[in-house]
């Protein structure tokens, strides 16, 4: 997938790939948040 | 093929757009729980503690002004048990000692009952049992203590213990000895939402 979006003409050619990564990565973010709040709590 | 769209340039771009997704999540996350959607736990539940006899006796003087209450500034008025200056080394044989002392200290205090200190906002199972080793075993002798006591006990447990503010724990407990559910949960909101 990345080799597919860096051979496109440039980044906005590559919407639907970047749209999942970044879904991804957001949800990454905010579960990352979440556990180390929750884990925080139980100390 | 756009020539200045090179490999690197997709990589940087793919990265800092990863970034700010990431960054994005972590926000939404942190706006969630201030506003109280997401991610705190029910302290709503009282166990039956309310109908249990709580000595009304005893010289707390647990009232709303004790909400201004900060760390530099502490009202003297509590009669305190145990005034444990904090030492300028943390090391573990000196923080073994004042925990030794602070459990001769309040040994006496609570007729030995034995509460669930996680009740109190910011004490979780972990530092319940450090409490615990120390000898505070109930509400009443963690109110008898200061922030300024209870911190050698934290850094002594060890170093993921060392983040945890300890200053609204007395007064947590004294509402809880009291028990002032109502006004517990209400501080305990406020210790949510403003993170005193």
């Amino acid at each position: 997938m990345f080799k597919d979006i860096t051979s496109r003409y440039d980044m906005t050619s590559a919407s639907l790939d970047v749209i999942i990564m970044l879904a991804v990565a957001f949800l990454l973010g905010f579960l990352f948040c979440y556990f180390r709040n929750k884990s925080a709590r139980e100390d | 093929m756009n020539p200045t769209y090179t490999f690197g340039t997709a990589s940087m771009e793919i990265i800092i757009l990863l970034l700010l997704a990431f960054l994005l999540g972590m926000l939404l996350c942190w706006l969630l729980r201030k506003m109280g959607l997401c991610c705190t736990v029910d302290t709503s539940a009282d166990y039956g503690y309310k109908n249990r006899p709580i000595p009304r006796e005893g010289g707390y003087t647990a009232d709303i002004n004790s909400l201004l209450r900060t760390s530099g500034n502490d009202v003297p008025a509590r009669p305190r048990t145990s005034e444990i200056p904090r030492s300028a080394t943390t090391a573990v044989s000196d923080a073994a000692a004042t925990a030794t002392s602070v459990a001769a200290s309040i040994a006496g205090i609570g007729g030995g009952r034995k509460d669930d200190l996680k009740k109190l906002e910011g004490i979780g199972p972990k530092i319940e049992q450090v409490l615990n080793t120390a000898g505070i075993q109930n509400f009443e002798q963690l109110a008898a203590m200061t922030p300024d006591a209870i911190k050698p006990l934290l850094e002594a447990a060890g170093s993921q213990f060392r983040m945890h503010d300890p200053n609204s724990w007395p007064y947590q407990a004294e509402l809880a000895a009291k028990g002032e559910w109502a006004r517990l949960q209400e501080y305990q909101n406020l210790l949510i939402n403003g993170q005193q």
